[in-house]
Formats: structure tokens, sequence, C-alpha cells
């Protein structure tokens, strides 16, 4: 065998593996949203952009875009939230017992979503439920009141499982960061007078900006694309009301069958994905010159 | 932050966000517990305690019995340890021409990796799905071995990747001095020295495959085929939910990889930090 061929033949399973799996079927999807097939018609042909109009023309793919919408951004603020609390309060030398909660804190990560979902649809079931009764008791909802029959109330409750699942993963990495700013720094702006507040918006918060947004970035990507929790706790009801774009897709492909049609939204789904990573990514650079700008 | 005091307001209100948070974290894993091992009578009272009264293994029997999730246990376990096993192989292969070799084309192929870390499965699981259908694999296990394959080969390739070059060049060059060729090199010296990076990517991918949902359950119907976390919608029913039954079997279904986890808890940490770093 010559040396020349080695890292070819090297390559060659993972090559043959994503190529397999991941670009023939990713492109072939594409070539689909052109055409018309649906289980009722095995024959297709190509007929353009035609699932697309459809798709801007008709409320549901608009639907699913807003309940999308909701779900990611309160995802987003929610996760970042608890993450670097429970970031910072592994890095607090002031408070004991902190190993414990560590112990536990990656274990939502660990759990498969559908555990995940069905933990937090018993918490807040009807009646049953020990959050239903908490949030009843707060006076937060009324007595006879159920979550999973309202579309707001419903979408809340599949938000908060999905954080709960994944602000482990931000107070990991957040915490990584906060280890690695140095005490000379610390101590020199609390000598010169610097207070809690001050500390966190001088020192700390520049310092894990860098990792938040990343982080945040795949935060996003995965909320974005999350199906198992809505699936589990609502299916995508009460009537359509939580159903996001890949619980719309997938009822469309495996509920209705109509291929072409679901593979028109994950072409266009892709698309807002691609779109909002790269804009967050050219502000973030812009940012990041002026902020190198105003030092000078 | 030792030297630093601070006023007694200041401790109290960081221990009340601790606690909060504490609870936030554990409440949910608490009440799994709980009412996995309460008596149907308790389940079925109006008025729920948060200490329980009674104690029974009941839903555990009626979980590995009637539910029969064992058989979906197993399922998900020979899916996990194939596609761990591909796909490790073939991970360290690339990881091993990624970071020790020179050649034409690198700088693409790793270009495509990162590109299919983009592309989310929603995006290819149609044609995924038809292809199993016209190849008469949907509804067998093979069907999910394969996308699984596929989906977890980028992020193994790129753990691989960083681990291997972790492992000095001295080393690999002495042993090829003393005669070994490059694959003796790699699988003798090399692949040995990066054991413990492969050992938590090896759980990072059993992990994700156990935990997998979406593809699960649009490409199996039948029961025998069934993953685990599939095989929970088996305690829903029409008439209601059995909630005893459909706890004991989430704590089931997640020992594995809770046991996994804590074997392999740094390493993991590592990957998960160092995945977002990079």
């Amino acid at each position: 065998m010559s040396k020349k061929w080695l890292p070819y033949i090297l390559i060659v399973p993972g090559i043959i593996l994503i190529t397999a799996i991941i670009f023939i079927p990713f492109l072939r999807n594409v070539g689909y949203s052109f055409t018309n097939y649906k289980l009722s018609n095995p024959d297709y042909h190509f007929i353009g952009l035609q699932n697309y109009v459809d798709a801007l023309m008709k409320g549901d793919l608009f639907d699913a875009l807003r309940h999308s919408l909701v779900w990611v951004i309160f995802n987003i603020i929610l996760m970042l939230f608890f993450g670097v609390l429970a970031a910072f309060i592994q890095n607090s030398k002031h408070i004991r017992g902190v190993f414990v909660f560590q112990i536990f804190l990656m274990i939502p990560w660990v759990l498969p979503e559908a555990v995940t979902g069905y933990i937090w649809k018993l918490l807040l079931n009807y009646q049953s439920g020990i959050y239903y009764q908490l949030l009843v008791r707060l006076h937060l909802i009324p007595s006879n009141y159920d979550i999973f029959a309202h579309d707001i109330p419903a979408m809340f409750a599949c938000i908060f499982a999905n954080v709960w699942r994944s602000f482990p993963i931000v107070a990991m990495t957040v915490f990584a960061k906060l280890k690695t700013i140095s005490m000379d720094q610390m101590e020199a702006a609390i000598i010169d007078g610097a207070d809690r507040m001050n500390l966190f918006r001088y020192i700390e918060l520049p310092h894990i900006r860098p990792v938040i947004i990343s982080v945040g970035t795949l935060c996003f990507i995965w909320t974005f694309n999350a199906f198992g929790i809505i699936d589990v706790m609502t299916g995508g009801g009460p009537a359509r009301g939580t159903e996001t774009l890949p619980v719309f897709l997938q009822r469309e492909a495996f509920q209705y069958f109509n291929y072409a049609k679901a593979a028109s939204y994950a072409v266009i789904m892709l698309i807002i994905l691609i779109s909002i990573v790269t804009v967050g990514n050219l502000l973030q650079r812009r940012r990041e010159k002026d902020d190198g700008q105003e030092m000078r | 932050m030792n030297g630093i005091k601070i006023k007694k307001s200041g401790l109290i209100l960081r221990y009340v966000i601790f606690i909060f948070m504490f609870l936030f974290l554990i409440v949910p894993i608490y009440w799994t517990i709980s009412i996995s091992l309460r008596t149907q009578s308790e389940i079925n009272k109006t008025s729920v305690s948060f200490f329980q009264k009674t104690i029974t293994f009941d839903h555990y029997i009626e979980a590995v019995t009637s539910i029969n999730l064992l058989e979906s246990m197993k399922n998900s376990m020979i899916i996990s340890i194939v596609t761990v096993a591909v796909t490790i192989l073939a991970g360290l292969l690339m990881g091993y021409a990624f970071s020790k070799l020179l050649f034409k084309g690198k700088k693409t192929v790793q270009f495509m990796i990162l590109l299919t870390q983009f592309i989310p499965i929603v995006a290819y699981i149609i044609p995924l799905y038809l292809i199993m259908s016209r190849l008469h694999l949907l509804n067998s296990l093979y069907c999910l071995l394969i996308t699984y394959t596929g989906c977890s080969f980028p992020m193994a390739a790129v753990l691989l990747t960083n681990y291997i070059s972790d492992v000095p060049e001295s080393l690999e060059e002495a042993a090829k001095i003393d005669g070994c060729d490059t694959f003796q090199a790699m699988f003798k010296i090399v692949f040995p020295l990066a054991k413990s990076g492969i050992v938590s990517t090896a759980i990072f991918v059993f992990i994700s495959v156990w935990q997998e949902y979406l593809v699960a359950v649009s490409f199996i119907t039948k029961d025998e085929y069934k993953t685990v976390s599939v095989a929970l919608k088996k305690f829903v029913h029409a008439q209601g939910t059995d909630w005893g039954g459909l706890m004991a079997g989430a704590v089931i279904i997640s020992i594995p990889v809770i046991v996994l986890f804590m074997l392999s808890r740094q390493g993991l940490i590592n990957n998960m930090v160092g995945g977002v770093k990079g």
C-alpha cells in the first residue's frame, strides 16, 4: 500500500457515511420540494415553486412560524437566565453545599427528552400535578384551570420543560469561563470600591460574553429543531396551538404523507435557521469591531 | 474570593437564589421517583401531598411485565452499541488522518464535516424515510442504526480529531523507528494513549442515540422494534395516563444513561465545554 493513498483510505468510511446518510438525502429533499410527491401520488413530477407558493399563501406555515418564534425566544432567554445563575452559584465561595447542586446539575441534560416531557407534563397536570397545585395556591391560575387545554399556558409548560433540560449546558460552559477570571483583577476592583453589581457589569459580564454568545447560538439551533418535548407534552395541541415548525413538518410528512410539501417546509426551516445564525454572527462581528475602536 | 467579605443581607440573598435554583433542579427528579413508588390509590386521590404516604414497587413490575419495557431496552441497547462502534471506528480513522497526516483536499473534507453539523435532521428525514421504505428497512432496527450512525458521525469525528492531536508526535515516531507500520502505530500507540477521550466520546454518542426521539417515532410503528423513549407512549391510554407506570418506566430507561454519565462525568463535561468553544 502506498503512503500517498493512506489518508484517503482512512477518510473513506467517514465520507461514505455522511454522503449516503446526510448529503444525498438532503439534496433529494431539496429536489422533492419542487415536485408533487405524496403517498397517494407516487408518479410525481416537477411542479416548480408551487409548494413554496402554497406554503407562503396559506396561513398554516405562519402559525407554526409564530409558535416557533415564541418557543425559541422564551427558551433562549430563560435558559441563559437560569444557566448564568447556576454558573454563578457554582462559582460562589460563600455558599456551602454547592457540590450537591453540581452532582445533580447534569442529570436533566442526560435524560431522554421524552422522559423530561412526561415528567413536566405530570408536574403541571390538571389536579394531580405538584406544580399545578403550587400555581393554584399562588393564585397564578384559577382552581379549575387545565394548563394543557389553553395554548399559551401549554406552550409555556413545554418551554419550562425544555429550559430545565438545557440550562445545565449553559451553566457548565459559563462556569468553566468564570473560573478563568483573574483574582487579582477582581481584588483590585474591590479595593477601588466596586460593589457586586459593578464587578458583574464591568468584569464578569464582558469576560463571559463570548461564551454566552456561542452557547446561546448552539441552544438556538437545538431549540429551533426541538421536537420530542412538544410532541410528548401536547402533541402540538390544543387545536395546533403549540405546533412549532418541526412538529408541523413531522405531521405533514408522517401523518398526512405529503412528502413534497413537508420537504419544502424543511427547506424553508433551514433557510430561516441559516439566516438567523448568519445575521447574528454579522451583528456580533460588527459589535466586536466597534468595541475595538472604542478601546483605541 | 475567600478574602472578600460580604454583608449578611448579601449572604442571605445568595442562599435564597441557591435554594430556589436547587429546588428548580431537583423537584422534577424527586417527583418522578416519588410518584413511581406510590400506590395507585394514592396517585388517584384528588389531593396530592409532597411526601408520599405509601410505598410500592408494583409500577416497576408492571413496566417490565405488561408493557414489555425490557424488549425496548434491548432494542435501544443494540442500536446504541452498534452505532457507537461504527461511528467511533470511522471517526478514529478520519481523526487520525485529520490530525497526523497532510493530504490534498483535507480542508475541503473538514469543511464538509463542519457543514453537516449545521444541517438539522428534519432537512433530510423525509428522503431517508423513503429510501428505507424502498429498501424494506422500515420497522426494523436497521433503519435507526443507519440513520443514527450518519447523524452522530460528524460530532464524533470532530471530538476524536481533537483527542488524537493531543497525543505527542514523538511517541509515534519512536514506534515507527522500532519497525511499526502506520496501522500498528495507530492501534497500538496512538489510540491507546487517547483512550480516555475516546471513551468519553463513545459515551457521548451512546447518550445522544439513547435519547433520540424524532427518527424513532417517525420510522417505527411496530411495538417490537420501538426504542425506549417511544415505548413510554404505551403508558398513555385514551382513558387516561398511567402515571405510576410511566414514571417507573422513565426511571428504568434513565438508569443506563445516568450510570454512563457518572462513569465519565468530567470527560463529558469537557466534550461539551470544548464543543461550545470550538
